[in-house]
């Protein structure tokens, strides 16, 4: 692959990205969106509401209650009053004995008690007083004549009073309500400068005023306590008793403990579910608050009951103020409402406040932003973990899939489906084109099984600094292979091993490696292409062995060592190829003599023991400069070579040829035997430049030699050469000429001197052999080689041959005779007779045989042939008639039919008169004889004339008729001629 | 699944089982979801601040820490009490939810137990928090079933014997009585007959003496009185209770009570008799520790005229000749029988206000005695006291009391079938009875009688068999047989 500007990224990647970016983005929506509606804003006012809410309904629930404190007081007032009025009266006194007589307060008080218990608990009240303006116990001023009744829980009502207490009062009236005395009760009211506003504001209020509504002058005090040692803290509400001539004659009021004030603030929903607390408080100013009495653990927690004061730190709205200040520094909301109570004097107010952290008021906002957030932070996990999933799911058969195909171990059946389709069919598709690859693997496997081992590839890329080298490459090289570096090597290394380790190359692409001491062969192919080099690198050091040992066994000899014949030529042709290192060079061959005497005599060791013995001395050529082996049994050869002259060599060699000749061979009978040996000699580039030429020519000096002066070392003699390479030539034709028969007979006419009719054929031998021209050089030669009886044999078959040939194909006139000539001094066996009969009997009367003149002699098989001839009615007739030496005696001797008067006769008769004489009488000899003669070789008019006029019988010769292939009549103008002659004649 | 998101899911499951543990040991516990619990008690006035404070104490610590939030009503008396837990228990009309804790005693714990209401606390304790507390009250909280503990004990009172010092000094001086007389009830019958001769005798008038001893919760008296003399009242074994009004041993009690308060020896005047001390009516009384509080600095008179006294707390007297004997009152709490998270937080609360600090911190501002052994002895009550420089009488009290749980036995019947009205039988049937006797003196001496044969009548043998026969038929029917 080209380089490409995009980096490639894992699938899983590919897929997580997208995906994740997806929630993303719709988390993102989703955050944006909640922004913009003011969702989060909308919450906390919504929060703020609620808490306003419910403060403001604690606010209308405890004004509801506390009601009860002080709106049936004006009625009370009235009633007691009519009843002090009453009690005055029956005493005789008036309002303003009150004062002094403690006695009278005592009995008011006494008569006012049970109604005032009544009404303790028609108000729901903690705690009833009433204070008489007067002096509570006789002779102690600053005591004031009073009732004070306390029920701990106005809830609780016990039908006998056990739970109303007396704090203030007489003993006799305890005694008549059966009320049991409080801890701290007084029989009358005394007061310190700090507790008696309950009691002295209202009335000094009423004392000032003008009007004779007591609850006009309605106060309400707290908290404090009755006395120093009542823990009891407690708010009351006073109001003047006045007496309808504006006397006031007292304080009527109502209590409210602080504790019970806090359970009723406590009850409801705050405490519960929503650690907050409400306060009842005061405030001038509606800005600091005092706390009067508080619920909820909130507020002693954060703030000191009784000396804190509130102070609004910012107000959120109308009613609602942010509060610091507390001792955890936490950030409080309170809601702040006023309470609708009669009579809290000095410009003072109440209010109920509700206070709650701002943690807990946005609790809710909080919590479904932080809802939202995790809402968000799980969706996005989800999303992440679905998209981990998916792409996990994915990419995880395509993981095993590519751990499968990297392991190699994959084929169809360990394929699991991944459940993609377009995978599982890219896997299909990739298992189907491994699995063909693996076929095509395992073929080449099996042919590189077959070349040798394949030990390591390497691949170098040029755009990769690291360079892939298998770990056979390095066991290759005999190099330890580091598992940490793996395949990895850097391209530079890689080169520079290749570059050190192949530097000797034995082979085509073969190198000799030392490993370890070792030598090895590694087979190195490189495939070069433009960005890659691979490379594999093959052990072959077996096949190179064996290549060598073979290599070894072909070309050297196994008993001697020395170059076999093959290896010796291989030697000697690749030096001829360079002349230049030839020089003058010399090839010698050499023949152990005494070979098979030894062999007969000692046995075949001592004859391998002797050619070893030779073989070793042949050393003494030297290895430079000289190449030796051994031809066959006892012959061995040499190529001295490299020399500037002739001479010099010639003299080494005939140094180191007396050297050879020296060595023994120790006997089993304890003599020396010494080497025996004849040697040939030829030149390069005198005798020949061509290696075989010379082999040939030192072979044939060497016969020379063991021919003629055995145990020396001659050079080639070129003259003696050319006879015997004619004669050895010349055989060889013959040889061929008569094993494949390679001659054709030719018809030449014999025609009658008289009319020119055809008498007969001779049948003339053409060889068809380029070294055997002529007939005559194939008798001469087969006379040499002793082969005349096979010339005769083939002359009969052959010639019968082709006389029966064209016989049957009509083309040899009938009755006309075939001349076959014969071998004078040889004679068909009697299976040659038999075959040669069997076959050409129907045409034995026609034959004549030719015999020479010279051979008539041999009487003995002249007569066979003329018997077994004239047996089928055949005919003799005596060929080359006159060039014998005694031609007319041979004539008498030998009874024949023809006479072949020889065309040394003939040539030249019509001008030469001997001639003409000579062959008149020889004519006239045999006509006397009774024997017709016929005229050879004629080849002119005036022959044929002259030899007519001379009484021939028959003519024969080129102006007749040249042998053809097929038998032919004389041609019309020659039988006129003959014809003409004759009659002339 | 890679590695990585591997962990990542371990960490979410172990953040999701955390909270899960937590909670388990917490039983579900939570400060952002405090349970609130409801407790009704008795206590009032000084006693009922003091609680309350204890409480708000809690709530603002420990209770804020683990998210319980204790919200306590008074409900007057303990009789009004009981009444409304039962009315609460039975689901009565009307009625307010049963707390969650309530007081009562072992007799209103059974009524409850009985209808399967209230929880068995001993799961929630171990062997050793147990053992800190005074065998004797655990016991009357297993409620005759051993292994259990369903009334819990958070103060206990005995009673003690209290006196005007001030107005004895005078009396023993001149007529030579000793304090060593106030140990029986023999003795102190003796004494209040001469105090009323020595008090009849200072004015002209005839038959104006007047009453040195009163006391409260008459059934204590009678009570302890028979255990004392050898009869168990009330004998509760395995849940069976054999009633023993002994004629002889309440003949005894009667002539040790009612006769000296028919006499007018004894008195009762106000609710109860720290009242009639403190208005100078009585000179003595028996009273629980529980009510030392209420003991006077000084006497006021009916005209509001006032006198200071010096006060003196004795041992509670025995009948002469028997093993020392006290009441061991003061109710304890029950649990609800509610959810395990409830019941848990409950006990929460009680092992806290049991815990000796706050609880000698309750009981030397109200009189009542710690119910922890650790509490009891040692130093630490001695150091708390003066820490708290509490005064020398409630020091006194306490002292004594602490003192009398050693040294006497401290009794309380086991609970019954029952036992309320059985109760409020021995409680209201001699007061009435003297009630109605005095009536009739009264009635008779205003007409004229003779004031030794009025007294002979109304104490003597009759006026006891009346009684006693009234007692049994009461008892009976009280107990429904």
């Amino acid at each position: 692959m080209s380089a490409s500007p995009r980096k490639t990224r894992k699938l899983s990647t590919k897929l997580l990205v997208p995906l994740i970016l997806i929630a993303v983005l719709y988390l993102a929506v989703i955050v944006v969106l909640m922004r913009v509606s003011g969702v989060f804003s909308l919450l906390s006012d919504d929060a703020l509401e609620m808490l306003d809410e419910r403060t403001q309904n604690k606010q209308l629930s405890l004004q509801d209650e506390l009601s009860g404190y002080w709106s049936s007081l004006d009625t009370l007032s009235e009633e007691l009053m009519t009843a002090i009025r009453r009690e005055l009266r029956l005493q005789g006194a008036t309002t303003s004995d009150i004062a002094g007589d403690a006695a009278l307060n005592a009995e008011i008080v006494s008569s006012l008690a049970p109604l005032l218990l009544t009404d303790l608990r028609a108000t729901g009240a903690n705690g009833i007083f009433l204070i008489l303006n007067g002096i509570g116990v006789a002779n102690q001023p600053g005591s004031y004549a009073g009732l004070y009744l306390r029920d701990s829980e106005p809830e609780t009502v016990v039908v006998d009073n056990s739970d109303v207490m007396l704090e203030r009062g007489l003993p006799p009236v305890s005694r008549s309500l059966g009320l049991p005395l409080d801890s701290y009760w007084r029989a009358s009211f005394t007061f310190t400068d700090n507790d008696g506003a309950f009691f002295f504001q209202p009335m000094q209020a009423a004392l000032e005023g003008t009007s004779r509504k007591g609850s006009d002058y309605g106060q309400w005090t707290g908290p404090f306590t009755l006395s120093s040692n009542d823990m009891l803290s407690i708010v009351t509400y006073s109001i003047p008793l006045i007496d309808t001539d504006g006397t006031v004659v007292g304080v009527l009021g109502t209590e409210a403990a602080v504790s019970h004030l806090s359970a009723m603030l406590n009850k409801g929903e705050l405490s519960r579910t929503n650690p907050g607390c409400y306060l009842l408080a005061t405030s001038t100013d509606g800005e600091s608050f005092r706390c009067v009495a508080s619920a909820g653990t909130l507020f002693r927690q954060q703030f000191d009951v009784n000396q804190d004061t509130l102070v609004a730190e910012k107000w959120i709205n109308g009613s609602t103020m942010e509060l610091t200040g507390s001792r955890s520094g936490q950030r409080l909301y309170a809601s702040v409402r006023p309470l609708n109570l009669s009579g809290t004097g000095s410009g003072e107010r109440w209010y109920v406040i509700g206070i709650q952290t701002v943690d807990m008021v946005m609790s809710f906002a909080n919590r479904f932003s932080v809802l939202m957030a995790i809402c968000c932070a799980i969706t996005l996990l989800l999303a992440i973990l679905i998209a981990f999933i998916a792409s996990w799911r994915i990419t995880s058969p395509v993981t095993r899939l590519i751990r499968k195909l990297q392991s190699g171990r994959m084929n169809e059946e360990t394929l699991d489906t991944t459940r993609v389709r377009e995978i599982d069919i890219l896997a299909q598709e990739i298992i189907r084109q491994s699995n063909y690859a693996a076929i095509q693997s395992q073929r080449l496997n099996r042919v590189l099984s077959l070349t040798g081992t394949l030990l390591g590839v390497y691949e170098i890329r040029n755009d990769d600094e690291q360079a892939f080298c298998s770990r056979g490459v390095f066991q290759a090289f005999g190099m330890v292979y580091d598992e940490r570096l793996g395949s990895g090597i850097s391209r530079t290394q890689c080169r520079h091993m290749l570059d050190t380790m192949l530097t000797d190359e034995v082979d085509r692409g073969v190198f000799r490696v030392r490993v370890n001491g070792n030598v090895r062969y590694l087979r190195h192919r490189q495939l070069t292409q433009t960005d890659c080099t691979l490379g594999t690198l093959t052990d072959v050091t077996n096949e190179m062995e064996y290549r060598y040992r073979v290599e070894y066994e072909r070309d050297y000899d196994v008993l001697t060592g020395l170059l076999n014949r093959r290896a010796f030529a291989g030697s000697c042709r690749s030096l001829f190829e360079q002349p230049g290192k030839l020089g003058i060079a010399a090839v010698i061959m050499m023949d152990l003599d005494n070979l098979k005497f030894l062999n007969d005599t000692y046995g075949h060791d001592t004859g391998d023991s002797y050619i070893c013995c030779f073989a070793k001395a042949l050393s003494a050529f030297g290895e430079s400069a000289c190449v030796y082996g051994r031809r066959s049994g006892d012959e061995f050869y040499a190529l001295l070579y490299g020399w500037e002259s002739r001479e010099a060599l010639e003299r080494f060699a005939q140094e180191k040829w007396q050297e050879i000749t020296s060595a023994t061979l120790p006997l089993s009978d304890g003599t020396r035997y010494r080497v025996h040996v004849s040697g040939g000699m030829a030149w390069y580039p005198d005798d020949s430049t061509d290696f075989d030429t010379l082999i040939h020519y030192a072979d044939y000096a060497m016969y020379q030699v063991k021919q003629g002066n055995k145990g020396i070392l001659s050079s080639f003699d070129a003259s003696a050469y050319t006879d015997y390479a004619h004669m050895m030539s010349g055989r060889n034709a013959l040889n061929r000429l008569l094993d494949n028969r390679l001659v054709r007979y030719v018809f030449q006419p014999i025609a009658s001197a008289v009319d020119g009719g055809v008498l007969g054929y001779e049948l003339l031998m053409r060889p068809q052999v380029p070294e055997l021209p002529t007939p005559g050089v194939v008798l001469r030669l087969a006379k040499a080689q002793g082969m005349l009886h096979h010339v005769e044999r083939m002359t009969w078959m052959c010639a019968l041959e082709a006389a029966d040939t064209m016989n049957r194909q009509g083309r040899l006139p009938a009755e006309a005779h075939l001349f076959v000539n014969s071998i004078a001094n040889q004679m068909l066996n009697p299976e040659e007779e038999a075959l040669l009969t069997e076959r050409f009997q129907h045409l034995f009367h026609r034959v004549v045989v030719e015999v020479t003149e010279g051979e008539a002699n041999c009487t003995e098989y002249t007569q066979h042939k003329q018997a077994f001839v004239q047996n089928y009615g055949g005919r003799i007739a005596i060929d080359d008639f006159g060039t014998g030496y005694n031609s007319e005696i041979a004539l008498m001797m030998f009874p024949c039919d023809y006479v072949k008067l020889d065309t040394s006769f003939v040539r030249n008769v019509d001008t030469d008169r001997d001639r003409q004489a000579m062959a008149v009488n020889l004519i006239s000899y045999a006509h006397r004889k009774n024997i017709a003669v016929i005229c050879e070789g004629v080849e002119t008019a005036d022959e044929m004339a002259t030899l007519i006029a001379c009484g021939a019988d028959y003519l024969q010769g080129y102006y007749l008729g040249r042998p053809t292939e097929t038998p032919q009549p004389l041609s019309e103008d020659i039988r006129a001629q003959i014809v003409a002659l004759r009659s002339k004649g | 699944m890679s590695r990585p998101l591997r962990r990542v899911f371990c960490l979410m499951l172990c953040l999701c089982l955390l909270p899960a543990a937590a909670l388990g040991e917490r039983y579900g516990l939570s400060p952002r979801n405090p349970q609130v619990l409801t407790l009704w008690h008795y206590y009032n006035g000084m006693q009922q601040q003091i609680f309350d404070e204890l409480v708000l104490q809690f709530n603002e610590t420990v209770g804020n820490e683990l998210g319980i939030v204790i919200e306590a009503m008074s409900q007057g008396s303990v009789n009004n009490l009981s009444s409304k837990l039962l009315a609460a228990a039975r689901g009565d009309a009307g009625s307010d939810p049963m707390p969650d804790i309530c007081g009562a005693y072992a007799d209103t714990a059974y009524d409850v137990d009985q209808m399967g209401l209230v929880a068995d606390l001993a799961p929630y304790f171990t062997q050793e928090e147990l053992d800190a507390y005074i065998s004797a009250y655990i016991h009357e909280g297993q409620l005759d079933t051993a292994g259990t503990l369903k009334l819990f004990p958070i103060a206990k009172s005995t009673e003690v014997l209290m006196l005007n010092k001030t107005a004895w000094d005078t009396f023993a001086a001149e007529t030579g009585v000793t304090l060593s007389q106030l140990t029986t009830w023999e003795g102190i019958c003796e004494v209040a007959a001469r105090y009323w001769d020595w008090t009849d005798a200072q004015t002209g008038a005839p038959w104006d003496g007047q009453a040195f001893f009163g006391r409260d919760a008459v059934a204590n008296y009678m009570v302890i009185g028979s255990m004392q003399l050898g009869r168990e009242i009330f004998s509760v074994h395995n849940g069976e209770m054999t009633l023993t009004l002994d004629r002889d041993v309440m003949r005894r009690l009667w002539d040790n009570y009612a006769v000296p308060f028919i006499s007018g020896h004894f008195a009762a005047y106000g609710r109860f008799r720290s009242d009639d001390v403190k208005t100078g009516l009585l000179i003595s009384l028996v009273g629980s520790t529980s009510g030392a509080l209420y003991f006077p600095r000084e006497v006021t008179r009916d005209d509001g005229t006032t006198y200071p006294i010096e006060c003196l707390v004795l041992p509670l007297p025995g009948f002469a000749g028997t093993e020392p004997y006290a009441p061991q009152q003061g109710a304890g709490m029950i649990v609800r029988n509610s959810t395990p998270d409830r019941i848990y937080a409950a006990t929460v609360f009680l092992k806290w206000i049991t815990q000796p600090e706050h609880n000698i911190a309750f009981s030397l501002q109200s009189g009542y005695l710690p119910v922890t052994t650790e509490a009891c002895s040692g130093t630490l009550l001695e150091d708390t006291m003066d820490a708290m420089q509490v005064s020398d009488l409630l020091r006194a009290v306490i002292e004594t009391g602490v003192e009398m749980t050693g040294a006497y036995t401290l009794y309380t019947n086991n609970a019954f079938a029952r036992g309320n009205e059985a109760r409020a039988v021995l409680e209201n049937s001699l007061p009435d009875w003297i009630s109605d006797a005095i009536a009739q003196r009264d009635e008779l001496l205003a007409g004229g009688a003779d004031r030794d044969e009025v007294l002979q009548r109304l104490t003597g043998d009759e006026a006891f068999d009346a009684w006693y026969e009234s007692l049994c038929l009461d008892m009976q029917e009280a107990l429904g047989r």
